[in-house]
Parts: C-alpha cells; sequence; structure tokens
C-alpha cells in the first residue's frame, strides 16, 4: 500500500518534472540551433541570418532571386513587383505612399519622396530625431504624414482613410497582407536589419526609383569603404542596453555589415554568426575592443545600463581606460535600419575613430 | 526527534550552500577558493569585482526576499487554513506589483523607499478583495476559492496594467520587471532599506506564532484556548503583507517560494510556529538564491529570471500536493 | 388532494403540475420541448441587442456611417464605403461575435463542470497552453509570427487542458483538484512564455505580446469561418449539452443514484468546452474574462438554477463585440487590444457580482 503510494507520488512528480524539464529544454535547444529563416522586424534576432554571407559583405547587397520590379528604368509605370509575399501591379507612380514598418521611412526620405502616412515605434514620435535634422527642408511634409497606429498593430481604417496608392511594409505584418491588398498595392520587404540593403533596393523598385537607389547603395558602400581605409585595423565593439538584457551585434548585423564594409575589426567575442547576442552585465569584459560603441533604449537607470557603467568591471576594459568608449544615438545605429543611418553610423565610426 | 535536531543545522547548511554557489557560478566560473578571498581580502582582479559588485548584492537581496516569502507563506498558510496559500497565488503579489507599476507609471514614485509603500497598497487591496470574494456563500474561502479568485485578480491587474501602460508615454518594456520577478541589476543598498520593513513584518507575525497554532485546530478551539481570534488572524495577516509588499518592492513578484517553504519547513518540524517560521525563512532564503543562480546556469550568457525558475519549480510541487488526498477540499 | 394543496403557480394538468414558467412545446404530436419562459425571452432580447451592437459597430469607426449606407452597401457590395463596411468592420464583427459565441459557451460548460463561478477555460490552461505552444512553434522557427499557424494555438490549448486532466485524475475527477491543478500549470505556461519574452528582440516580443492579449485588428473572414465550421459540428453535442448539465447541478450521489454517469459527463462537457475555448483562442488570440463573466450576467438575466447554454453564448458575443467597438475607438489611432480591455472591465464587474451574488462551492 506504502509501496503504491510512494510510486504514485514519484510517477506524478517524474512526470511534470518531465514536462517542466522538456520545456525548458525545448526553449533552449530550438533557439541554439535554428536555420529557418526569420524575418521579424527590428535588429538582433537570436538566429542564423539565411542570404548573409560569411565574408566581407555581411549584408546581403542584392534583391533575392527572382524579387525585384520587371523593368529596369526609373519612372516606368505600370510595372509588376515580385515580393517577399507575392507579386503586385503597381498601375501609375505612387503619390501617397504609406509607410508602416521600420527603416522604410528613412529608405523614402532618402530616395526623396515624403510618405502620406507612417506607423511609431512604441511610445516614439512619428519621425525618429536623426531623420528629422537629415532632412530639414521636408519638416512640414513630414508634420503632415498621418499617423496610422503602432508599427505592430497600425490602424487599418486609419489607413484607409488616408486613401494611399502605395503601402510599404515589411515581413512582420505579414498577417495583414491580405487585408492591407485591398486597401491599396502592397509591397511586403524582408525586414529585420541585417536585410537593409536589398529592403532598400526593393522600396526603390516599388516606387520606381530602383536605379536610382541602386546608386544611392553604391554610394554608401564607397563611402563607407574611403573612409575605412584612413582608419587602422581597429577593433570595434558593439552593444546595446536594453531594461532587462545587453547584447553584443556581430558581424552579420546593421551596423556590422558597416563595419564591414569600412574594413574594420570585430573582437573575437562578437565575431558569432548570429544577429546578437546576450551578455550578462559579470562578463561585460568579453566585450572589450580597441573602440566601443554602446547605446542606451530609453531611461538610462530602467536598464542594466546604470549599473554596469558605474561598475568596475566596465571601468576595468581597455577601451574605456583608453576613454574610447562611446555612447551613440539608439535610433541610427539599432532602431532604423536605412540609408540616412547608414551614413550617420560611418561617419560617426570614421570621426571618432580617427580622433 | 532525530528529524528535529536535524532541522537546524540542514537549514543552515542549505543556506550557506546556495549562498556560496551563487557567488561562485554564473556566466563567469569563479572557483570557491577565489570567492573567499574576494571576500575577505578585497582586490581588483575581473573575477574580484564581480563578485563583490555584481553577485554580492544579488545574493543577499535573494536572502532577504526569500526569506520574507517563505514567512509570508507560512502566516499565509496558518491564516487561510489552506495549504495551496501563496502570496502569488493568491494575487498578493501581483497586487503589489500593479501598485509600483502604477506610481512608477504616474511618476509618485521612484527607489525603495517609496515603492514599498504603493507596493503595500496594493497587497492589502489584493488580499482583501480576494479573501473578501472567496468567503462568501458556503464553503467559506476553501483553497479553490482562493486560488481561483486570486487567479482573476491576477489577470485583472495584468489587462488593467497593459491598458493603462499603452495610454501612456512609458515602455511596456521598463515594467517587464514588474512582471516576473528578478535579482539582477538590484541596488545593493536595498537591502538596507529593506531591512526595516522585513523585522516589522517578522516581529508581527512572530508575535502570533502561538495564535497560528491554536487556530489550526479551528476558531472555537482556539477561542476556547483563550486566543482572540480575530486579532491573531489580523496581526498575522498584516505582517505577511507587509513582507510581501518589501519582498515585491525589492525583487519583483516571485511565486511559489511561499507555497513550497513550509510544507518542507514541515518536514522538518513537527513543533508548532515558533520553529516553523524562522525555518521557513531559512529555506526560503536558500530556495531563492538557489533559484537565481539556476536561472543564471540554465540558458547562458542569457538569464532566466528568479520568478520563472521559481514558477517551473515550483508547479510540479503544486501539482504533487494537489494529488494528495484531502489537501484541494 | 388538489384543495388543500396549494399548487404553485403553472398548468395543472390532470394532478401534475410543471415548475413554474415553463411552457410545453409541440412542434409535432410527437415531440415536446420544455421551454423555460424568461430564458426564451432573454434570448430574444439578446439576440435583438446583439443586432444593435453590431450595427453600432458597423457605423461607428474612423469615419461615421449612417446605417442605411451600411445596408445599402451590404446588399450592393458597392459605394463609397465598400472598403471600410465590407473588408474591415464587417468581417471583423463577425469574427467578434462568433468567438464571443464560443468563449460564452466554453465559459459555461466549464463553470457547470467545475460548480465554480470563478472558473473558465483559462484557468484550466486552454489561454495558456495556446500561448506557451504558439511562443514555442515561434521560437522553433515553424511560424513566422503568431497569428500564422492558428492550429498550433489549438493544439496547444487542448494538450495543455489535457495535461491537466491527467495530472488531476486520481480515483476519478475531483472539480477543487481539477481547478488547482489547472492554476499551477497555467503558471508554469505563462513562465514559459515569460523566457521566450524575455530572451527574444525587443520587436518581436511586441508582436507577440499584442497576440498574448488578445486582438481581432485585422482578421476576418479567415479565422471566421473555422471557427463557425467547429460551432457547426459541436452543435449536436451542445443540444446533448444542454440537457446534460440539469442533474450535474446536483451533488455526485444524487446525481449517480438518478442514473448519470457523473464522470463521464463531465469529461464529455469539459473536451467540449475546451474544443470550443480552444479554437476561439486560435481565431483571435487569448481572450479573457468573457468566458468568466458571460455565463453568470445570462444567468442573473434568466434565473434559472444552471448556467443557460444559449443566453450565455448571446451575451458573450454582445460583450465581445462591444468591447471590440471601444478597443478601436477608445483612443484614436492607437489599437487597444480587445483582450486588455476585456480584462480592465470584465475583472471589476465580476468581482461585484460575485460579492453581491450568493457563490456556490
Amino acid at each position: 500500500m506504502i509501496v503504491r503510494a510512494f510510486k504514485r507520488k514519484a510517477v506524478t512528480a517524474v512526470a511534470a518534472a518531465t514536462v517542466v524539464g522538456g520545456l525548458l529544454a525545448g526553449c533552449s535547444s530550438s533557439s541554439a540551433d535554428n536555420d529557418a529563416e526569420k524575418s521579424g522586424t527590428g535588429e538582433g534576432q537570436q538566429n542564423k541570418v539565411i542570404g548573409a554571407s560569411e565574408g566581407p559583405s555581411a549584408a546581403p547587397s542584392t534583391l533575392a532571386t527572382g524579387m525585384g520590379s520587371d523593368t529596369d528604368t526609373d519612372g516606368t509605370f505600370p510595372r509588376t513587383v515580385t515580393h517577399f509575399e507575392g507579386r503586385t501591379t503597381i498601375k501609375s507612380k505612387p503619390t501617397k505612399i504609406a509607410v508602416l514598418s521600420t527603416g522604410q521611412l528613412d529608405d523614402l526620405l532618402s530616395l526623396g519622396t515624403v510618405p502620406t502616412a507612417t506607423t511609431r515605434a512604441d511610445n516614439a514620435g512619428l519621425v525618429p530625431d536623426y531623420l528629422a535634422d537629415a532632412f530639414p527642408a521636408d519638416k512640414s511634409k513630414l508634420a503632415a504624414m498621418t499617423d496610422a497606429g503602432t508599427r505592430q498593430a497600425p490602424n487599418l481604417e486609419t489607413l484607409a482613410a488616408a486613401k494611399p496608392d502605395l503601402i510599404l511594409a515589411n515581413d512582420s505584418l505579414g498577417d495583414l497582407y491580405p487585408k492591407l491588398s485591398k486597401i491599396a498595392p502592397t509591397v511586403i520587404t524582408a525586414g529585420n536589419g541585417i536585410n537593409w540593403k536589398r529592403d532598400l533596393l526593393l522600396v526603390g523598385d516599388a516606387i520606381g526609383k530602383g536605379q536610382q537607389a541602386q546608386k544611392l547603395l553604391d554610394g554608401i558602400v564607397e563611402d563607407a569603404h574611403e573612409k575605412g581605409e584612413a582608419l587602422s585595423k581597429t577593433s570595434v565593439s558593439m552593444l546595446r542596453f536594453t531594461p532587462g538584457r545587453t547584447r553584443m551585434f556581430g558581424v552579420s548585423s546593421f551596423t556590422g555589415s558597416l563595419a564591414v564594409d569600412m574594413g574594420l575589426d570585430r573582437p573575437k567575442s562578437q565575431q558569432f554568426k548570429a544577429i546578437s547576442e546576450d551578455i550578462g552585465a559579470e562578463s561585460i569584459d568579453k566585450a572589450d575592443g580597441d573602440w566601443i560603441f554602446y547605446s542606451v533604449q530609453g531611461d538610462a537607470d530602467k536598464t542594466d545600463a546604470g549599473s554596469v557603467l558605474a561598475g568596475p568591471l566596465w571601468k576595468s576594459m581597455s577601451a574605456v581606460k583608453a576613454g574610447h568608449a562611446v555612447k551613440v544615438d539608439d535610433d541610427p545605429w539599432y532602431l532604423n535600419a536605412g540609408p540616412t543611418a547608414a551614413r550617420l553610423v560611418v561617419l560617426q565610426l570614421a570621426e571618432d575613430i580617427s580622433k | 526527534m532525530s528529524v528535529k535536531r536535524l532541522a537546524w543545522p540542514a537549514a543552515t547548511l542549505a543556506v550557506a550552500a546556495a549562498v556560496l554557489l551563487s557567488l561562485a557560478v554564473g556566466t563567469r566560473p569563479v572557483p570557491p577558493s577565489e570567492v573567499l578571498n574576494a571576500l575577505l581580502h578585497g582586490g581588483s582582479s575581473p573575477d574580484a569585482l564581480v563578485v563583490r559588485s555584481l553577485r554580492l548584492p544579488r545574493t543577499e537581496i535573494g536572502l532577504t526576499a526569500g526569506a520574507a516569502l517563505g514567512v509570508a507563506g507560512a502566516a499565509l498558510q496558518a491564516v487561510t487554513r489552506n495549504p495551496l496559500a501563496d502570496p502569488g497565488i493568491l494575487g498578493l503579489s501581483q497586487g503589489a506589483a500593479a501598485g509600483v507599476v502604477l506610481a512608477i507609471a504616474t511618476g509618485l514614485a521612484s527607489g525603495f523607499g517609496g515603492y514599498v509603500w504603493y507596493a503595500f497598497a496594493g497587497a492589502v487591496l489584493a488580499a482583501c478583495l480576494v479573501y473578501g470574494i472567496a468567503a462568501r456563500g458556503r464553503g467559506g474561502a476553501s483553497p479553490v476559492k482562493l486560488a481561483l479568485a486570486g487567479t482573476a485578480l491576477s489577470a485583472m491587474t495584468a489587462g488593467g496594467t497593459t491598458v493603462v501602460l499603452t495610454s501612456s508615454s512609458a515602455t511596456l518594456d521598463q515594467f517587464r520587471f514588474w512582471q516576473v520577478g528578478s535579482l539582477s541589476g538590484r541596488d545593493a543598498d536595498t537591502v538596507v532599506r529593506m531591512l526595516p520593513f522585513l523585522a516589522a513584518g517578522a516581529l508581527l507575525v512572530l508575535a502570533c506564532a502561538r495564535g497560528l497554532d491554536a487556530l489550526a485546530l479551528g476558531d472555537e478551539t482556539a477561542r476556547a484556548l483563550g486566543h482572540r481570534v480575530g486579532v491573531v488572524r489580523g496581526c498575522a495577516a498584516l505582517g505577511a503583507t507587509l513582507l510581501v509588499a518589501s519582498a515585491v518592492a525589492a525583487a519583483g513578484p516571485i511565486a511559489f517560494v511561499g507555497l513550497a517553504v513550509p510544507h518542507l519547513a514541515r518536514r522538518l518540524t513537527s513543533g508548532g510556529h515558533r520553529a516553523l517560521l524562522p525555518l521557513s525563512a531559512l529555506l526560503g532564503a536558500a530556495l531563492l538564491v538557489a533559484a537565481d543562480t539556476a536561472g543564471r546556469v540554465v540558458r547562458a550568457p542569457a538569464e532566466v529570471p528568479a520568478g520563472v525558475m521559481t514558477a517551473l519549480v515550483g508547479v510540479p510541487v503544486l501539482v504533487v500536493l494537489v494529488r494528495r488526498k484531502g489537501m484541494a477540499s | 388532494m388538489s384543495g388543500t394543496v396549494r399548487v404553485p403557480e403553472g398548468d395543472r394538468v390532470q394532478g401534475t403540475h410543471r415548475p413554474a414558467g415553463v411552457t410545453v412545446l409541440r412542434p409535432t404530436s410527437a415531440i415536446s420541448l420544455l421551454l423555460h419562459r424568461r430564458s426564451a425571452m432573454v434570448a430574444a432580447t439578446l439576440v435583438l441587442v446583439l443586432a444593435v451592437a453590431m450595427t453600432a459597430a458597423a457605423c461607428l469607426g474612423q469615419t461615421y456611417i449612417s446605417p442605411s449606407e451600411v445596408w445599402h452597401t451590404l446588399r450592393t457590395h458597392s459605394g463609397q464605403y465598400e472598403l471600410v463596411v465590407l473588408e474591415l468592420r464587417v468581417p471583423r464583427i463577425v469574427l467578434g461575435a462568433l468567438v464571443g459565441v464560443a468563449l460564452g459557451l466554453a465559459g459555461a460548460l466549464v463553470q457547470t463542470v467545475t460548480r465554480n463561478p470563478l472558473a473558465s477555460p483559462d484557468v484550466i490552461g486552454v489561454g495558456h497552453g495556446a500561448a506557451a505552444a504558439t511562443v514555442l512553434a515561434l521560437s522553433a522557427g515553424l511560424v513566422n509570427s503568431p497569428g500564422a499557424m492558428p492550429v498550433v494555438s489549438v493544439l496547444g490549448g487542448l494538450a495543455a487542458a489535457a495535461l491537466v486532466y491527467v495530472l488531476a485524475w486520481r480515483h476519478g475527477m475531483q472539480p477543487s483538484r481539477f481547478v488547482l491543478t489547472g492554476v499551477g500549470i497555467g503558471v508554469a505556461l505563462s513562465a514559459v512564455v515569460q523566457l521566450y519574452l524575455s530572451d527574444s528582440e525587443l520587436e518581436a516580443a511586441e508582436t507577440v505580446k499584442l497576440w498574448l492579449t488578445g486582438s481581432l485588428n485585422g482578421r476576418g473572414w479567415e479565422q471566421a469561418g473555422p471557427l463557425a465550421v467547429v460551432l457547426l459540428v459541436c452543435l449536436p453535442a451542445l443540444v446533448w449539452a444542454s440537457r446534460a448539465v440539469r442533474p450535474l447541478g446536483l451533488d455526485a450521489d444524487t446525481a449517480a443514484s438518478l442514473g448519470v454517469r457523473v464522470d463521464r459527463t463531465r469529461l464529455a462537457l469539459t473536451v467540449l468546452g475546451v474544443v470550443l475555448a480552444a479554437t476561439a483562442t486560435g481565431a483571435a488570440g487569448p481572450i479573457g474574462f468573457v468566458a468568466l463573466t458571460a455565463p453568470q450576467l445570462a444567468r442573473r438575466l434568466t434565473r434559472t438554477p444552471q448556467l443557460p447554454l444559449v443566453c450565455s453564448a448571446l451575451t458573450g458575443a454582445v460583450i465581445l463585440v462591444a468591447a471590440d467597438l471601444a478597443a478601436r475607438t477608445v483612443l484614436p489611432p492607437l489599437e487597444v487590444p480587445v483582450g486588455a480591455l476585456t480584462s480592465l472591465v470584465g475583472g471589476p464587474y465580476l468581482l461585484w457580482l460575485l460579492g453581491r451574488n450568493r457563490v456556490g462551492g
């Protein structure tokens, strides 16, 4: 009787523990070896990125196979654009464009167009500061843009009321593609900072400025090469403090790809294949390099930044001791992956390192 | 009798082992000799810096919050005569956390000193609501009704907090901490500021220890033995709420420490609450510190918050307890 | 006998008397049905209220569209409001009504089985199971976004409820054990979800968090179709259920002595409730408090001793349609997730409701 009762208890305990253990194991193993292409927005998914080459060019710099428009010359309409959710035909030059995802506002402004409607990142303004500063001539048009809600939950009625003739979004809103297509022709880009080059080209193709986009991209890459040649082979460490975690960015990331284009080195700890990796406050010294560029999301004391930056471990790092730790603006570096942001990052890297 | 004699040394040993592990283990393994060296002799090697400036405050907060939760759990189980009572299950922790979140979002408070009063208000409100609802109708405040009322309250506070935060200018992200408890990034002097509240709550509960023993025999018997049942209940509940509020204000809402620890303590001692409460404090401290350490190891280099670890570990305990005859009704 | 005994109001037919307020329907000479008059009236009223709510939801929003315009657009499938009404609003409203029906029914079934008005399918792990399964699929790369594969959510909800049942089964099923195990498993599963959230990148986490609170934004016929099919398929089972719940109001011994196989009936009703709740969660994400409050509200209206199934379904539909309307109009252009709104409003109301009512054990 007692043995039976014990056995039953043991069985239940084992079963429950197995379930819990299995869940934990499932969580840890699945994010470790993940080969599927993830297309969420923003920087730093903890997954390998298909299409990111392992050599010198870390961000795919051409359109994905089969994607893009069916005509090569700028300004030709109608055109059919193949994108990540299908094919869309754009009958005439779009004049009222709605941009729903990160990086796309940057793309449009850099190509000389101001959209009519856009979404905001959580509790941020509609237009990031660095864009407003870079395009002062468009100030009034930017102020007149319709606010279509947040990037994760755009308000479809507001969007429809703005009567756009082209909608741009990335794959994180892929679920909404059927509804968006009913409102206006929609083009879906890949999203994820690492895909910024091919997204710029796809956006250019969609609005009839494909060649201009290519020239813009070539210009940025050449500029990066030039500025990088002038610098010695410095190793650059990239960190971002957010509430709850601290991340290091690898070679295959937005800023990582710019470092590659500039020919800069990365510390051993950041030469991993994923876009970014967590780093604990205890091992922050692993992120040491010749120069450290870090950003803090939101309020400094709500993140680990407050305690880490004031802590003795940070101060013992060689870059910090040499005064080579630079705080950078979160928006262009880690939140919006677009051409103007790229230029800013390259400029800042070149200026600071050559000082 | 032999079990009882081993209880205290065993508990103390558990605490010591947990502390040592917490200081030695992490994303950066530090050998125990180094740990002792760092503590006693100082030094500025990276290892020593990590131990002193990062792990030590964390361990200290784990000890104090864990002790608070252990004692609170034991008190709540005695007051509600419900072996499944726990500050998390009853919604007290979530109420306290919601209080802090609202205070921060409206800019009313900052720092532990400010948080703890709002946490207290939130916990008291939650306790009144949950107990008031569960006690109505036939059967009084049975374990099921308490648990359900607690769950309903937690869901309500979660939804309410979401709406408040969506419309305010604050990031939901900053409040992640208050949704799941964690010991990382806490200030060393939070511990010092926590001690008065801890002491006050513990004293209140300990003062009622005899009364809690009598309560277990039933209200009538307790009265016949000369205890004032209402006063004992109120006093112990107040103490428990204070303890929960200080633990939540320091480390966020952490569940299941208060559930598992008193049962474990009861296995180690057959004495009344005068032995059970301090034992629960020791075991609670050891459990929380151990859970935090495990959280640092399981998915290195990322850290699993201590609140998640205790939930994952505590739920099998709950399931086993519920399956025991007579526990649920 | 009839002279001295006071027979309560109701028909007196050949020495028998029926409970007050019940009529007998005889659609054919061979079939007769007992119909509780008050329930029928309440149901009819609720249908009316639902119609009004749905019309209001179709008219209100970013732009106000008059009811006649709405009707015109529906009839002719053209006009300047075609996009807004036919593509954006109507599918969302219909989905909301169907989800409300499913949740109301699921709540009534689970509360009857567990004999506790505070129980709901979320409590026995359906919502948390769906959430945990979805985030596990996300982190394993099976899906790109939380809403991409509703089947995952449905299976997760079913699996969690099954796990709770298995863990709580011990020489039979006690409702209290079932509920407590469900609470515990729910906490563990939400810890798993928190684990994923703390580990993923900010924007991905935001998308998941939005899904976790349940939202009807951008959803429509693709989600409503499967849900309607499930409801239709379950219809015979629901008809059986409406009769099977009555003896469950008695305690186990009396019910057993009446020949009712209590354990099996409870299991079948639970399965039905879980299936409905899981499908609703797959369609719209986990939406809380509708399954909890709708049956209680319905019972207050019909004043029956058991939870009325039809009225719970209709009440659930009204609640959800109204809540979704509020969710998209209260803070323009922000879309408040409807689940957050139902928690905020449903919670206090439930507590008030229970505080006033006699709560059964």
